[in-house]
């Protein structure tokens, strides 16, 4: 009851210094939206050219919306991993420490501030997709189900990214810690062009079960019950990668994802148990894992709201 | 009377730095205790083991009944800290960071806003309340940070060097809410590098150096043991100042530095007596400098070496 009192507080207090500033705040949100168009508007043409000869009738929007939503899960961290080290460097912190609350308040406050404003911009993300033309054929129950999947994976980044900025000395290591988890995450993913587009056959790409996450087996899936998809996803991804004898995604990613759910909650986890005084890469090693298992299921499923 | 705060034989070390070194301390609660010492003393890692920010090595804590080792959190509840360095959120307004403080108490809504609206007044924010601490002058956040702390009402307050840095009105201003804070019932336990502050507060000094407890007891008691001030006049020559020390009896030569040091107040009168019987013999004086007792003659008789040199310099 406390801890969730405490970390109520804590959550005011981030959504106030979001408030303050502003411009930090809608730069965060907005980046995606700026990427969205971006890639409809600069890019669009060249590679909506592949999009005809390898889809029926769906456009690159219908692919490029998607896409665009998994960057937008991993936009934050790099603000967070800043916040949480500047935060920690700041003599606030201290007092907390010698004051009557739960310890991992600050940290719960901060990870469901950067939640709340990446489901945020992800809603402006879809919003302005919608006003470009998006025209997703997922029903609710998947768009619930594609909502849950966001809210672990980003739950499931934004912890790493805490991990990353208790572990930084400065918020400039933290800053650049974080970058990978914003940028080259969904960047080797199929997610900004549609699958039959290009070919997928850099190593590092082929490394990437998500990858494989293909349209056509996207539409394959798309039938099946949500729920199901969506406890399956994390397997089901790798498996694939394995029918396809890919043995180098043992290497790729951590050694078997687990479901999404158990990966969330040891995501979640590892920063609590994270001090600074010792390396968080122990504690966020299993951390990794629960986030290759979220990163490999959000494409798949976002991928099958556009299928 | 009862123990607010009662240390026996608390030791810490970061790596090969002994930083305590076996300290033991009594606070009698509803009483100022002044913790003083130079740069370097240990007195912020006291502070920081006492209110249970860091783990001692080994040694006995109790604070307001509490153990810090095995309750923490009950010593949380009874302690209010003003570390050294700021501890307020700079984006936040004054009387946010207060209200912060008060939901953290878990109080009720009215109550929060009582007590910021009178600690806002009691250290003269009313004004700045609405602002946001990142604009605040050194003073004010020093005030604001006070306030903080007592927003919980602790029995217990550590206060951290809490005038370093402000300007004569301020350090008063702050000597007279630490006073009315103790006529309340609250014990206070005081870090300083300043002999006066801890003269004018304490009912109790320890004077901390490398670790140790090098003399506790209330401040006449600590004066008595404190020699007067000195002069200390440098020369150009070795032979001018062995020629002034045959004048000066009581003085003290250094040849290295060509320096000698007499016992006197530095006041005109000693001045010019000192001065003429130099001219008499003809001494020429390089440099002098005058001297009052400060905490640095504190520790040059209780440890036998110097903390920082504080003299003015004359000519
Ligand atoms: N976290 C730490 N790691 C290593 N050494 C430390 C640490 N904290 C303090 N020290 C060392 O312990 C010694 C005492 O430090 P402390 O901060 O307690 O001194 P202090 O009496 O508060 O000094 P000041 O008047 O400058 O505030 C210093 O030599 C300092 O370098
Ligand atoms: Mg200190």
């Amino acid at each position: 009851m406390t801890t969730l009192t405490d970390s109520a507080t804590m959550l005011r207090r981030n959504l106030r210094h979001a408030i303050r500033y502003p411009s930090l705040t809608f730069g965060v949100a907005l980046v995606p939206v700026i990427m969205l168009l971006m890639f409809a508007y600069l890019f669009g043409n060249a590679i909506s050219i592949g999009v005809a000869s390898t889809t029926e009738g769906a456009d690159y929007i219908d692919f490029l919306v998607p896409g665009i939503l998994l960057m937008t899960l991993g936009s934050g961290s790099q603000t967070t991993a800043v916040q949480i080290c500047g935060d920690m460097a700041e003599g606030i912190v201290a007092r907390f420490r010698t004051m009557p609350i739960t310890r991992t308040s600050v940290l719960t406050g901060q990870v469901a501030g950067s939640v709340i404003l990446t489901m945020v911009s992800s809603v402006l993300t879809v919003g302005v997709g919608l006003a470009m033309g998006f025209r997703p054929t997922a029903g609710p129950v998947e768009w619930l189900a594609v909502l849950g999947l966001m809210l672990l994976a980003t739950f499931a980044i934004t912890w790493l990214a805490v991990g990353f900025g208790l572990a930084s000395k400065a918020p400039e290591g933290a800053s650049n810690a974080a970058m990978p988890l914003s940028f080259f995450l969904p960047l080797p993913v199929h997610g900004l062009r549609p699958a039959g587009v290009a070919a997928g056959r850099h190593p590092l790409v082929r490394r990437v079960p998500a990858v494989h996450a293909d349209h056509r087996d996207a539409a394959r899936v798309a039938g099946r019950r949500a729920d199901r998809a969506q406890r399956l996803a994390g397997r089901r991804v790798v498996r694939r990668a394995r029918d396809r004898r890919l043995p180098v995604v043992e290497e790729a990613v951590q050694p078997r994802p687990e479901p999404v759910g158990r990966a969330a909650s040891a995501a979640s986890a590892a920063p609590r148990s994270s001090d600074r005084s010792r390396p968080a890469y122990s504690d966020t090693a299993s951390a990794y894992a629960g986030l290759s298992a979220c990163s490999a299921a959000a494409p798949t499923f976002a991928a099958d709201i556009a299928g | 009377m009862n123990t607010a705060i009662g240390v026996t034989g608390l030791r810490k070390k970061f790596g090969d730095h002994v930083v305590l070194d076996g300290v033991d301390l009594h606070v009698p609660a509803g009483t100022i205790f002044s913790l003083l010492g130079p740069n370097g003393a240990g007195k912020t890692t006291a502070v920081q083991i006492l209110s249970t920010l860091i783990t001692a090595d080994s040694g006995q804590v109790t604070v307001a009944g509490h153990d810090v080792a095995a309750d923490p959190d009950g010593v949380r509840a009874a302690i209010g800290v003003t570390g050294q360095f700021s501890a307020v959120d700079k984006l936040l307004t004054g009387e946010e960071n207060l209200r912060l403080m008060g939901e953290l108490y878990r109080l009720p809504k009215q109550e929060i806003t009582r007590r910021a609206s009178t600690l806002l007044e009691r250290f003269d924010l009313v004004a700045a309340g609405g602002k946001l601490a990142s604009t605040y002058s050194g003073g004010m956040l020093r005030r604001l940070d006070l306030a903080m702390t007592l927003v919980g009402e602790p029995r217990v307050i550590f206060l951290d060097e809490p005038t370093t840095g402000l300007d004569p009105r301020s350090r008063r201003g702050m000597w007279e809410v630490i006073k009315d804070l103790v006529a309340g019932g609250v014990t206070v336990f005081l870090t300083t590098q300043y002999l006066e502050e801890a003269d004018q507060l304490a009912d109790r000094i320890a004077v901390l150096d490398h670790g140790r407890i090098v003399a506790e007891g209330t401040a006449a008691e600590l004066k008595r043991r404190i020699p007067g001030g000195h002069v200390r006049l440098r020369f150009t020559n070795v032979r001018e100042l062995d020629t002034a020390a045959r004048i000066l009896a009581n003085a003290t030569a250094d040849q290295d530095s060509l320096t000698l040091t007499v016992p006197g107040d530095g006041s005109r009168r000693a001045l010019k007596d000192l001065l003429d019987r130099l001219d008499d013999a003809a001494i020429e004086v390089d440099a002098l400098t005058v001297h009052t007792p400060d905490l640095d003659d504190v520790f040059f008789a209780l440890t036998g070496h110097t903390t920082i040199d504080q003299e003015a310099t004359l000519s």
